[in-house]
Protein backbone atom coordinates (compact mmCIF):
# COMPACT_ATOMS: atom_id res chain seq x y z
CA UNK A 1 0.00 0.00 0.00
CA UNK A 2 2.56 2.76 0.60
CA UNK A 3 4.42 1.70 -2.55
CA UNK A 4 1.29 2.56 -4.45
CA UNK A 5 1.05 5.71 -3.03
CA UNK A 6 4.46 6.64 -3.41
CA UNK A 7 4.30 5.19 -7.14
CA UNK A 8 1.37 6.80 -8.02
CA UNK A 9 2.84 10.36 -6.63
CA UNK A 10 5.99 9.50 -8.41
CA UNK A 11 4.01 9.00 -11.52
CA UNK A 12 1.84 11.96 -11.83
CA UNK A 13 -1.20 12.72 -13.61
CA UNK A 14 -1.07 10.81 -16.31
CA UNK A 15 -4.35 11.40 -18.13
CA UNK A 16 -5.12 12.98 -21.22
CA UNK A 17 -6.06 16.77 -21.60
CA UNK A 18 -8.52 16.12 -24.32
CA UNK A 19 -10.59 17.79 -25.24
CA UNK A 20 -8.95 20.77 -24.02
CA UNK A 21 -5.75 20.35 -25.84
CA UNK A 22 -5.00 18.04 -28.58
CA UNK A 23 -3.92 14.34 -28.10
CA UNK A 24 -1.34 13.00 -30.77
CA UNK A 25 -2.20 9.85 -32.56
CA UNK A 26 -0.32 6.65 -30.70
CA UNK A 27 2.60 5.79 -32.09
CA UNK A 28 1.57 2.29 -34.75
CA UNK A 29 -1.72 3.02 -35.29
CA UNK A 30 -3.36 4.52 -38.15
CA UNK A 31 -5.85 7.44 -38.56
CA UNK A 32 -8.17 7.40 -41.45
CA UNK A 33 -7.15 7.29 -45.21
CA UNK A 34 -7.19 10.41 -47.37
CA UNK A 35 -6.80 10.58 -50.91
CA UNK A 36 -5.25 13.51 -52.95
CA UNK A 37 -7.36 14.71 -55.27
CA UNK A 38 -4.42 16.64 -56.53
CA UNK A 39 -2.63 12.97 -57.64
CA UNK A 40 -5.65 11.12 -58.01
CA UNK A 41 -6.27 9.67 -61.54
CA UNK A 42 -9.05 7.35 -61.68
CA UNK A 43 -9.13 7.52 -65.39
CA UNK A 44 -5.94 5.84 -65.45
CA UNK A 45 -5.88 3.31 -63.16
CA UNK A 46 -8.01 1.61 -60.26
CA UNK A 47 -4.69 -0.32 -58.82
CA UNK A 48 -6.29 0.94 -55.52
CA UNK A 49 -9.57 -0.56 -56.25
CA UNK A 50 -7.93 -3.88 -56.59
CA UNK A 51 -6.18 -4.07 -53.40
CA UNK A 52 -8.93 -3.13 -51.20
CA UNK A 53 -10.32 -6.26 -49.63
CA UNK A 54 -13.50 -4.51 -48.55
CA UNK A 55 -14.60 -2.69 -51.25
CA UNK A 56 -14.34 0.59 -49.43
CA UNK A 57 -12.38 2.09 -52.46
CA UNK A 58 -14.24 1.79 -55.75
CA UNK A 59 -13.27 2.84 -59.00
CA UNK A 60 -15.20 3.10 -62.32
CA UNK A 61 -14.24 4.59 -65.88
CA UNK A 62 -13.28 8.47 -64.28
CA UNK A 63 -14.54 8.12 -60.64
CA UNK A 64 -12.67 7.36 -57.52
CA UNK A 65 -15.17 6.46 -54.34
CA UNK A 66 -13.56 6.51 -50.59
CA UNK A 67 -16.02 5.15 -47.78
CA UNK A 68 -14.83 5.23 -44.82
CA UNK A 69 -17.42 3.29 -43.23
CA UNK A 70 -16.31 0.54 -44.85
CA UNK A 71 -12.17 1.09 -44.24
CA UNK A 72 -10.51 -1.27 -42.36
CA UNK A 73 -7.28 0.34 -42.72
CA UNK A 74 -5.17 -2.40 -43.61
CA UNK A 75 -3.22 0.24 -45.79
CA UNK A 76 -2.89 -2.04 -48.83
CA UNK A 77 -3.69 0.78 -51.23
CA UNK A 78 -0.93 2.97 -50.08
CA UNK A 79 1.73 0.77 -52.03
CA UNK A 80 -0.61 0.04 -55.01
CA UNK A 81 -1.26 3.67 -55.81
CA UNK A 82 0.92 4.34 -58.72
CA UNK A 83 0.69 8.01 -58.18
CA UNK A 84 1.04 8.18 -54.49
CA UNK A 85 -2.22 9.44 -53.86
CA UNK A 86 -3.45 7.64 -50.75
CA UNK A 87 -2.37 8.13 -46.92
CA UNK A 88 -3.39 7.89 -43.66
CA UNK A 89 -4.24 10.96 -41.72
CA UNK A 90 -3.20 11.36 -37.65
CA UNK A 91 -6.65 12.78 -37.35
CA UNK A 92 -8.08 11.33 -34.25
CA UNK A 93 -11.33 13.49 -34.54
CA UNK A 94 -13.20 11.61 -36.77
CA UNK A 95 -16.66 10.93 -35.44
CA UNK A 96 -19.33 12.24 -37.81
CA UNK A 97 -23.39 12.93 -37.96
CA UNK A 98 -24.01 11.62 -41.19
CA UNK A 99 -23.09 8.89 -43.50
CA UNK A 100 -22.70 10.94 -46.54
CA UNK A 101 -19.42 12.49 -44.50
CA UNK A 102 -17.69 9.39 -44.58
CA UNK A 103 -17.45 9.54 -48.51
CA UNK A 104 -15.29 11.21 -50.59
CA UNK A 105 -15.24 10.93 -54.64
CA UNK A 106 -13.07 12.48 -57.43
CA UNK A 107 -14.00 12.39 -60.54
CA UNK A 108 -11.85 13.19 -63.35
CA UNK A 109 -13.55 15.26 -66.63
CA UNK B 1 -54.02 24.38 -10.92
CA UNK B 2 -51.85 25.04 -7.41
CA UNK B 3 -50.86 21.66 -7.83
CA UNK B 4 -49.36 22.33 -10.76
CA UNK B 5 -47.73 25.86 -10.13
CA UNK B 6 -46.17 23.50 -6.61
CA UNK B 7 -44.74 21.09 -9.54
CA UNK B 8 -43.39 23.78 -11.69
CA UNK B 9 -41.85 24.90 -8.89
CA UNK B 10 -40.46 22.19 -7.06
CA UNK B 11 -38.90 21.27 -10.70
CA UNK B 12 -37.18 24.99 -10.62
CA UNK B 13 -35.45 24.08 -7.66
CA UNK B 14 -34.37 21.25 -8.95
CA UNK B 15 -33.15 22.30 -12.32
CA UNK B 16 -30.87 24.74 -10.01
CA UNK B 17 -29.60 22.34 -7.59
CA UNK B 18 -28.55 20.08 -10.18
CA UNK B 19 -27.25 22.32 -12.50
CA UNK B 20 -23.62 21.34 -12.24
CA UNK B 21 -24.60 17.74 -12.97
CA UNK B 22 -26.87 18.41 -15.87
CA UNK B 23 -23.90 17.45 -18.34
CA UNK B 24 -23.66 13.65 -16.67
CA UNK B 25 -24.34 10.75 -18.88
CA UNK B 26 -24.82 7.13 -18.71
CA UNK B 27 -23.30 4.88 -21.70
CA UNK B 28 -24.94 1.55 -22.61
CA UNK B 29 -23.14 -0.73 -25.06
CA UNK B 30 -24.67 -2.86 -27.23
CA UNK B 31 -22.70 -5.78 -28.99
CA UNK B 32 -24.58 -6.26 -31.91
CA UNK B 33 -22.13 -8.80 -33.94
CA UNK B 34 -18.66 -7.45 -33.55
CA UNK B 35 -15.23 -9.41 -33.51
CA UNK B 36 -14.32 -7.94 -30.31
CA UNK B 37 -11.44 -5.17 -31.18
CA UNK B 38 -14.14 -1.77 -30.77
CA UNK B 39 -15.07 -3.62 -27.08
CA UNK B 40 -11.45 -3.69 -26.15
CA UNK B 41 -11.54 0.21 -27.05
CA UNK B 42 -14.69 0.91 -25.24
CA UNK B 43 -13.15 -0.62 -22.23
CA UNK B 44 -9.59 1.48 -22.27
CA UNK B 45 -12.13 5.12 -22.31
CA UNK B 46 -12.73 3.87 -18.83
CA UNK B 47 -8.74 3.47 -18.18
CA UNK B 48 -6.49 6.33 -15.72
CA UNK B 49 -5.25 7.47 -19.29
CA UNK B 50 -8.94 8.47 -21.01
CA UNK B 51 -10.42 8.57 -18.03
CA UNK B 52 -14.27 9.27 -19.66
CA UNK B 53 -15.38 9.88 -15.90
CA UNK B 54 -13.79 13.46 -15.85
CA UNK B 55 -16.03 14.28 -18.46
CA UNK B 56 -19.05 13.02 -16.81
CA UNK B 57 -19.78 10.12 -18.77
CA UNK B 58 -20.34 6.49 -17.11
CA UNK B 59 -21.29 3.13 -18.25
CA UNK B 60 -24.49 1.81 -17.44
CA UNK B 61 -25.42 -1.98 -17.25
CA UNK B 62 -29.60 -1.12 -18.07
CA UNK B 63 -30.46 0.92 -21.55
CA UNK B 64 -33.04 1.92 -18.77
CA UNK B 65 -30.33 4.27 -17.36
CA UNK B 66 -28.63 5.08 -20.12
CA UNK B 67 -28.64 8.20 -22.24
CA UNK B 68 -26.47 7.02 -24.98
CA UNK B 69 -26.39 3.47 -27.10
CA UNK B 70 -22.62 2.58 -28.20
CA UNK B 71 -23.41 -0.64 -30.75
CA UNK B 72 -20.78 -2.45 -32.10
CA UNK B 73 -20.53 -4.36 -35.03
CA UNK B 74 -21.91 -5.33 -37.87
CA UNK B 75 -25.91 -6.23 -36.67
CA UNK B 76 -26.33 -10.03 -37.39
CA UNK B 77 -30.24 -11.00 -37.72
CA UNK B 78 -30.48 -12.85 -33.98
CA UNK B 79 -29.09 -9.26 -32.32
CA UNK B 80 -31.75 -7.24 -34.47
CA UNK B 81 -34.42 -7.99 -32.08
CA UNK B 82 -32.50 -7.07 -29.12
CA UNK B 83 -30.75 -4.25 -30.28
CA UNK B 84 -34.48 -2.78 -31.54
CA UNK B 85 -35.76 -3.88 -27.80
CA UNK B 86 -32.89 -2.37 -26.29
CA UNK B 87 -33.58 1.38 -28.03
CA UNK B 88 -37.06 0.98 -27.04
CA UNK B 89 -36.36 0.25 -23.47
CA UNK B 90 -33.44 4.10 -23.65
CA UNK B 91 -35.36 6.76 -22.76
CA UNK B 92 -35.59 10.07 -24.74
CA UNK B 93 -33.42 11.95 -25.43
CA UNK B 94 -31.03 9.68 -26.52
CA UNK B 95 -28.23 9.35 -28.93
CA UNK B 96 -27.14 5.90 -30.76
CA UNK B 97 -23.75 5.72 -31.84
CA UNK B 98 -22.68 3.08 -34.26
CA UNK B 99 -19.36 2.17 -33.06
CA UNK B 100 -16.31 1.40 -35.68
CA UNK B 101 -16.39 0.55 -39.45
CA UNK B 102 -18.86 -2.52 -39.12
CA UNK B 103 -21.04 -0.74 -37.42
CA UNK B 104 -21.11 2.37 -39.74
CA UNK B 105 -20.74 0.27 -43.25
CA UNK B 106 -22.14 -3.34 -41.83
CA UNK B 107 -18.56 -4.88 -42.22
CA UNK B 108 -16.44 -7.41 -44.25
CA UNK B 109 -19.09 -10.42 -43.33
CA UNK B 110 -20.80 -11.01 -46.22
CA UNK B 111 -22.98 -13.78 -44.64
CA UNK B 112 -26.68 -14.44 -44.79
CA UNK B 113 -26.58 -14.20 -40.65
CA UNK B 114 -25.68 -10.45 -40.87
CA UNK B 115 -27.85 -7.63 -41.48
CA UNK B 116 -25.30 -5.00 -42.28
CA UNK B 117 -24.71 -1.43 -40.58
CA UNK B 118 -26.67 -0.35 -37.44
CA UNK B 119 -28.59 2.45 -39.22
CA UNK B 120 -30.33 -0.53 -41.05
CA UNK B 121 -32.01 -1.60 -37.86
CA UNK B 122 -31.97 1.45 -35.48
CA UNK B 123 -31.73 5.36 -36.38
CA UNK B 124 -27.97 6.24 -35.48
CA UNK B 125 -26.84 9.68 -34.84
CA UNK B 126 -22.68 9.30 -34.63
CA UNK B 127 -20.87 7.19 -36.70
CA UNK B 128 -17.21 6.52 -36.16
CA UNK B 129 -15.29 4.54 -38.47
CA UNK B 130 -12.15 3.30 -37.60
CA UNK B 131 -11.78 -0.98 -37.39
CA UNK B 132 -11.13 -0.59 -34.44
CA UNK B 133 -11.36 3.29 -33.48
CA UNK B 134 -8.91 4.45 -30.89
CA UNK B 135 -10.47 5.12 -27.52
CA UNK B 136 -10.20 8.74 -28.47
CA UNK B 137 -11.88 8.77 -31.56
CA UNK B 138 -14.58 7.21 -29.30
CA UNK B 139 -14.52 10.03 -27.12
CA UNK B 140 -14.37 12.68 -29.68
CA UNK B 141 -17.73 10.92 -30.67
CA UNK B 142 -19.45 10.60 -27.42
CA UNK B 143 -18.34 14.82 -26.96
CA UNK B 144 -20.35 15.72 -30.59
CA UNK B 145 -22.85 13.70 -29.10
CA UNK B 146 -23.53 16.19 -26.45
CA UNK B 147 -22.66 18.88 -28.96
CA UNK B 148 -19.49 20.05 -27.00
CA UNK B 149 -16.72 19.49 -29.87
CA UNK B 150 -17.17 20.11 -33.74
CA UNK B 151 -16.99 17.94 -36.44
CA UNK B 152 -13.94 17.58 -38.54
CA UNK B 153 -14.87 15.25 -41.13
CA UNK B 154 -17.21 16.41 -44.04
CA UNK B 155 -18.32 14.50 -47.30
CA UNK B 156 -16.17 15.26 -49.94
CA UNK B 157 -16.43 15.99 -53.83
CA UNK B 158 -13.39 16.75 -56.14
CA UNK B 159 -13.30 17.41 -59.58
CA UNK B 160 -9.92 17.23 -61.30
CA UNK B 161 -9.05 18.19 -64.71
CA UNK B 162 -8.06 14.66 -67.07
CA UNK B 163 -5.18 16.60 -68.34
CA UNK B 164 -3.30 16.65 -64.88
CA UNK B 165 -0.48 13.77 -63.75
Amino acid sequence: MPNWIRQGLRTGIVTTRYPAAPDPLPTGTLGHLVVDPERCRPAAHGDCAAACPTGAISVDASTFRLDLGLCIQCARCVPACPAEALAFSSEQEVAVRSRADLLTEVTQR
Amino acid sequence: MTADTDLAMARGRLLESTRRLRRSLHIRHVDAGSDGAAESEILALANPYYDIHRLGFFFTASPRHADILMVTGSVTRAMAGPLRTCLAATPEPRAVIAVGSAACGGGIERAPAVLGGVDRVVPVDIYVPGDPPTPLMLLHALLLAVDRVDQKLHGQRHQVEAAHG
